[in-house]
């Protein structure tokens, strides 16, 4: 007999006895374990299971639960490993001793149904672990998921299942209400994450730029983009529209995804391009009738896609796919004008069809008059008329533009009133609220800023701007899905405010002296001569006489006689950024806190690199979820260390949390900005990364490590200085054991800043 | 112009894009006047030193060997310094006193103050294009030169040149122009610089070689062009649409 039939008569009778008295258990346990004994999988895995069993009952999660545990146990399909059972049982009674025996019930009657989507032991787990995690982090919201587990998982992997719900924790920021409504499906952030994927674009999103590109080299010309918005079952197949110089596209071409997207959106925005350089007037509607004015928008269509192939003829392999409609004996209005569309652009189409023939033949005619866009209104009168006699009926209403790349033809006419629909669906790009950076022109008062923050908060319209003007939004990176967040968080920035009182700074005289001294050190000299060269500009002439005298003694040595002019010290551009949360505001023994100790250092600091001319910017950041990540500008590159700077220095408040990686992101698109031949930036903090909304401190950890990273392949140099006796677990993390620099003495602040500066010089 | 010019021995300084025949322009010239030329090209670490000329070991002491600017100084030839702004500042200034009357190259490691030969002639080469503003030439050095203007040639004559430079049939020299103007609407927006016309002409030889259209495009203009995948597709949809 096997040593695991032995363990799993005694786990068996383990559980047998922990039973007794709760017979209907007893007797589904039985049956179930009949069952999977049957399996030729189960050597080993029964005692797994009776504990299993054992441990649900002893949650005391009610008996429906054991049970319906057992039915699925009985049912359990032949081709998934038991271990899959196991780890279900598990789940649910994990789950169900943090949210109850109604959810692990739930989970119980649901999972089953969702068994053949994910597939794989591996998806199970994912699938397993995500709802753990949900339970750990929004039990209420795990009722909404699972109820509608099967539908969620339709369309969405495990994978990105576990994305959504990690997403979503994040996202609601702990606050139970967004989550509900995130797990609840009422978020567009929430559809987006589980549909979208996370960084999964549309088509139109993923070809924007090659299309402006191309249209550009094309036509010269540079289109503003829109996407359209497709509805999920739209009346009429949705095309491209040209209104206003806008060109929109839908966001997909349905029937011509992914892989083929590519084709169908050349094609329109080549088609729109040919309308651009080439339908030069809008033509008055006047009474025409629909049916005459699709027509002459089909003729004016192949009239400037002939133009724009007498340029570049490659173009009708761009647009002749797309024909595909081939003769019929049916005669509609509809299918006759897609036939004569082809007609005119496909010389090899032959087409039986009198009408479509005459349309030919008026269009071949007309070749000499080809610029003349009131070649297209004639021909499109005179087919019109035709199709009235032939008895045919056109409908409006139903009617689309084929081939599916030509565009709606709308800017071609001009309508009395103002369309309304079409301009109004347009969905507005998310950037419309973010606004221009402006530059840094330095000798920004707050006077000055004043009335431009005015006119800027109106035009951001509903947007609430307490804090500072919404400039920017970062990604933040997800180590635990491995995925970046696009346009994560936001950056609220202000210039810091001034304070009223004076500022009280007792500046070191001696420290501040000893500081200066090192900086003008580090910059005079800006051209250094090396010696004992192999090549260079001048002779260096004690080492040619040295050389001649070992030559004439009959020794061979290196020619090493010239000198060399090279750069000196190379200027910086420098980015000191301050942390000013919350726990700045601790105190130690002397009754300095952390902020008075980077306020102070900012002050020596940015005054002793000014002396040494270099440029450098004083900036703070905080935050308040992801949000709402303050940024003040302190000193600009441009400014003078005045009274301005000096009293914004004072009135710095310790307030929130350390959203460090948001603040390094904006503190790095300062930096890459200037010129300089080294750019770094400093960070001055007293602790990890941490935020309201983040539960896990190696999150942001993680995510600032990244930002730093980023930067550094940037060519920006970046150094922190953990202030204070913390341990900083994360900084080395962050930053790198050797630009993470400890100052448990605060008073020495200034002058390790400045010896890395002078370091940074050479 | 450029005759005129070099009849008064003024320092004459060529602009343009890359590839559009600024160096083909002054070999000609050069050619055309009978005089000898001495071609510099400049880069990031070129120093006075290497365009005057410095002192060199040899077996008996020192001797002073003479740069290429010294030399077309002494004997009278035209010196053609390209791409002038690759050079370090201190190498603009040397040329100062050859721009103006005085005419003369102060040599001050030796010593010597050379009188510039009559038929000596200055010009240099900039690309107003690609360098970024850091990289600008000095006013002061800029307001000695007169400047002639390069641009692409038309249509027509870049077809001509293509096709005769390449060997090809004038049909796909015309196509391949076409291309190259489109392409350089996306200078600025993705380019740096559009196709030149040695690229055209380059991409013309392959295809002179047997090499299909589209691969001799895409090796000679779509890759070198730029990095940028979206862009690259975008030019390759520009040949799309010419061929």
């Amino acid at each position: 007999m096997h040593i695991s039939s032995l363990d799993h008569v005694r786990s068996g009778r383990r559980l047998e006895e922990r039973l007794r008295g709760h017979d209907t258990v007893r007797t589904a346990v039985q049956a179930a374990q009949r069952s999977l004994e049957a399996r030729p999988d189960s050597i080993g895995q029964v005692s797994t299971w009776h504990d299993v069993v054992l441990g649900l009952f002893e949650a005391n999660l009610g008996e429906t639960v054991v049970l319906s545990f057992l039915r699925l146990s009985g049912q359990w399909p032949a081709q998934r490993p038991i271990e899959d059972l196991v780890a279900i049982g598990r789940a649910v009674r994990d789950i169900g001793q943090v949210a109850g025996s109604r959810i692990a019930h739930a989970i119980l009657a649901e999972l089953p149904k969702v068994l053949t989507k994910v597939s794989t032991t591996d998806e199970l787990e994912v699938v397993l672990a995500a709802l753990r995690q949900l339970a750990d982090g929004g039990p209420e919201s795990l009722g909404l998921v699972v109820g509608r587990l099967e539908q969620l998982l339709l369309h969405a992997s495990a994978e990105d299942f576990s994305v959504w719900v990690s997403g979503g924790l994040r996202a609601s920021g702990g606050i139970a209400a967004r989550r509900r409504a995130f797990f609840g499906l009422d978020d567009a952030l929430s559809t987006r994450l589980l549909y979208g994927g996370s960084g999964a674009e549309d088509d139109f999103t993923r070809l924007e730029k090659r299309l402006g590109a191309t249209m550009l080299a094309l036509w010269n010309r540079k289109p503003r983009f829109r996407k359209l918005a497709v509805e999920k079952m739209p009346a009429v197949p949705r095309r491209a529209s040209l209104v206003g110089g806008l060109l929109g596209l839908p966001k997909t071409y349905p029937g011509f995804e992914g892989e083929r997207a590519g084709g169908i959106y050349l094609a329109a925005s080549a088609h729109a391009g040919a309308h651009l350089a080439h339908s030069s007037v809008t033509f008055p509607v006047g009474r025409l009738k629909p049916l005459q004015i699709a027509l002459t928008s089909l003729i004016e269509d192949a009239r400037v896609e002939a133009l724009a192939m007498g340029d570049m003829p490659g173009l009708r392999r761009l647009w002749l796919p797309f024909h595909t409609v081939t003769p019929s004996p049916q005669a509609t209005a509809a299918g006759l004008m897609a036939r004569l569309a082809r007609a005119l652009i496909d010389p090899d189409y032959a087409d039986p069809d009198a009408w479509v023939g005459k349309g030919r033949t008026l269009f071949e005619t007309a070749a000499d008059r080809r610029d003349d866009p009131a070649t297209s209104r004639e021909i499109g009168g005179l087919l019109g008329n035709d199709i009235g006699q032939m008895r045919l009926q056109f409908n409006a209403k139903s009617y689309v533009v084929e081939p599916a790349y030509r565009d709606d033809n709308l800017a071609l006419w001009d309508f009395p009133e103002q369309l309304d629909g079409q301009v109004e669906e347009i969905e507005l790009p998310v950037d419309s609220v973010r606004i221009e950076r402006r530059h840094d022109a330095g000798g920004d008062r707050p006077d000055e800023t004043a009335p431009r923050e005015e006119t800027l908060r109106a035009r951001a319209g509903a947007i609430a701007m307490l804090d500072g003007l919404p400039v920017a939004s970062y990604p933040e990176w997800d180590y635990a899905a491995r995925i970046e967040r696009p346009d994560w968080t936001t950056i609220l920035e202000a210039d810091a405010a001034i304070s009223p009182k004076p500022d009280d700074l007792q500046l070191d005289q001696e420290v501040t002296h000893r500081v200066t001294t090192v900086t003008r050190d580090a910059s005079i000299g800006r051209r250094q001569r090396y010696k004992g060269q192999r090549d260079g500009d001048a002779l260096d002439i004690d080492a040619a006489i040295a050389l001649m005298i070992e030559w004439r003694a009959g020794r061979a040595v290196e020619p090493r006689v010239y000198l060399r002019d090279a750069p000196g010290p190379r200027d910086l551009a420098i980015l000191l950024l301050l942390d000013l949360s919350q726990s700045t505001a601790d105190r130690d023994r002397l009754g300095r806190s952390v902020l008075d100790v980077e306020r102070k250092a900012a002050t020596i600091i940015a005054a002793a690199v000014e002396a040494a001319d270099d440029a450098i910017a004083v900036h703070g950041f905080s935050s308040e979820g992801r949000e709402r990540v303050r940024y003040l500008r302190i000193k600009g590159f441009g400014e003078r260390m005045d009274a301005v700077v000096r009293s914004r220095l004072a009135g710095l408040q310790s307030s929130h949390s350390t959203r460090l990686g948001a603040a390094i992101r904006h503190a790095g698109s300062y930096l890459s900005q200037r010129r300089a031949f080294r750019k770094v930036l400093l960070v001055l903090t007293d602790g990890e990364p941490s935020d309201v909304d983040v539960p896990e401190p190696r999150y942001l950890a993680e995510d600032a490590r990244r930002a730093a990273h980023q930067l550094h392949r940037h060519g920006i140099d970046i150094f922190a200085f953990g202030i204070g006796n913390g341990p900083f677990v994360q900084l080395d993390r962050i930053f790198g054991e050797r630009r993470a620099l400890r100052i448990s003495r605060v008073d020495v602040l200034p002058q390790r800043v400045v010896q890395l500066y002078a370091e940074l010089k050479k | 112009m450029f005759t005129a010019a070099y009849a008064s021995r003024m320092p004459v300084m060529l602009k343009g894009p890359t590839g559009c025949g600024k160096t083909r322009f002054i070999e000609y010239m050069a050619w055309r006047l009978g005089r000898p030329l001495i071609t510099v090209a400049c880069h990031e670490d070129m120093t006075a030193a290497d365009l005057v000329g410095r002192w060199l070991l040899d077996a008996g002491g020192t001797a002073w060997n003479d740069g290429p600017l010294t030399t077309a100084v002494r004997y009278g030839a035209i010196c053609y310094l390209d791409e002038i702004v690759e050079a370090r500042q201190d190498t603009t200034v040397v040329i100062h006193p050859l721009t103006d009357d005085r005419r003369v190259l102060p040599l001050e490691k030796r010593g010597e103050l050379i009188r510039a030969h009559s038929d000596f002639q200055l010009v240099i080469s900039y690309n107003p294009g690609y360098q970024s503003a850091i990289k600008d030439l000095k006013e002061s050095t800029k307001q000695r030169f007169a400047a002639l203007d390069f641009g692409y040639p038309d249509h027509r004559v870049e077809v001509e040149v293509v096709s005769r430079e390449a060997g090809i049939d004038p049909r796909i020299a015309d196509l391949l122009v076409k291309v190259g103007a489109h392409s350089r609407n996306l200078k600025g927006q993705g380019l740096d610089e559009g196709a030149s016309t040695r690229m055209l002409v380059n991409a013309g030889r392959l295809i002179g070689c047997g090499i299909d259209l589209n691969e001799a495009c895409e090796t000679t203009i779509v890759v070198p062009l730029t990095d940028d995948l979206d862009t690259r597709d975008a030019l390759r949809d520009v040949i799309l649409a010419c061929a």
